[in-house]
């Protein structure tokens, strides 16, 4: 398919969509989150992971990623980071705190305008 | 600043089309900055050549959303004078306008809101009223996102859902409009004869006189 890539990884071939998410959410795992994050020379520190983590928790839970808004919310209550802002996770991840955490956490590109 | 907003949501039917497109044409006319949102299966109306929207006018904002254009793969097929918008053009827009009407998922009903006169320290109060049973489930999302939409920008806005609409709540699917309670990002009700509105997720039942209480209160009522 047109975009495809692959990213190589403990022997294995996984296969990302142009848009760099991967096509099969069941080939994720920590070990993958690492080699993407790697490849974009990003370190995945305490807050990003609990970052990737809550994204996954959400859309398992509710079907789909959770708003910016409600990403902040759980973080001032379950991060410990009472001034938590939206500013916080765009220091995560500048290029779109929920998209690229989906990205990283092997969850589709978020569809919504907002 | 738009003083005069419709939002579409799936195409007029048949039998209301033509009273709907008259009266669209009218208040069109009647306004100096309209613009005209088509979101979910609204779209279609769009592109599928059975409405002759008044495009040439040049004062009308005719707008189309992103996302909803995007899951229809008919982002190629827009006229000239359409544009691609997202949900925080229309809520902005919505905010401020003077008159709002929407088409909701029925396609048979339009709601007409003249807003309140916008005085220091009225209510600013959305409420986004749910009708309509989903016929599939992009209709499900589209509607749910319509309410996230909301909640994204914090606006002030609850989410009644009564009749069929009460559908969105029953069922697995049901799931995504839980994310609303759980974390208090809007207020949700069901309207219900009943104390048990069949939703399977914590909103509160309310009856005809309490919901007729939410809709007076309302400085913008949209019909989803």
């Amino acid at each position: 398919m047109t975009g495809e890539r692959k990213l190589a990884l403990a022997g294995r071939e996984f296969v990302l969509g142009s848009d760099g998410h991967l096509l099969d959410p069941d080939d994720w795992s920590e070990a993958i989150a690492e080699e993407l994050a790697r490849l974009d020379g990003l370190e995945l520190c305490d807050l990003r992971w609990w970052l990737i983590r809550f994204v996954r928790a959400h859309y398992d839970e509710y079907g789909m990623p959770p708003l910016m808004r409600t990403a902040v919310m759980a973080m001032r209550r379950d991060a410990g980071l009472e001034d938590a802002s939206s500013q916080t996770l765009y220091r995560l991840f500048p290029d779109g705190p929920i998209r690229e955490a989906c990205r990283f956490g092997g969850l589709p590109r978020p569809e919504s305008c907002i | 600043m738009h003083d005069y907003i419709v939002l579409i949501r799936r195409r007029p039917s048949p039998d209301i089309a033509a009273g709907f497109m008259r009266d669209l044409r009218e208040s069109l006319q009647t306004f100096r900055t309209p613009l005209v949102f088509f979101h979910g299966d609204g779209v279609e109306a769009v592109s599928d050549g059975g409405f002759d929207w008044p495009e040439s006018d040049p004062d009308v904002d005719w707008c189309v959303c992103r996302t909803s254009l995007e899951r229809r793969s008919a982002s190629n097929g827009l006229p000239s004078s359409f544009r691609v918008a997202t949900l925080v053009t229309f809520y902005q827009a919505v905010l401020c306008a003077s008159r709002v009407d929407s088409l909701g998922l029925g396609g048979r009903s339009c709601c007409r809101r003249e807003q309140r006169k916008r005085t220091q320290g009225a209510s600013n109060h959305l409420l986004l009223e749910i009708g309509f049973a989903p016929d599939e489930q992009r209709q499900r999302r589209e509607t749910l996102e319509m309410a996230l939409g909301a909640a994204a920008l914090e606006l002030d806005a609850s989410v009644l859902f009564r009749d069929s609409g009460l559908a969105h709540l029953a069922g697995g699917a049901a799931r995504g409009w839980a994310q609303i309670t759980d974390f208090g990002l809007l207020g949700m009700y069901a309207e219900a004869p009943a104390r048990s509105s069949g939703a399977e997720i914590p909103v509160q039942t309310v009856n005809a006189a309490r919901a007729a209480d939410l809709r007076a209160h309302a400085a913008t009522i949209l019909i989803l």
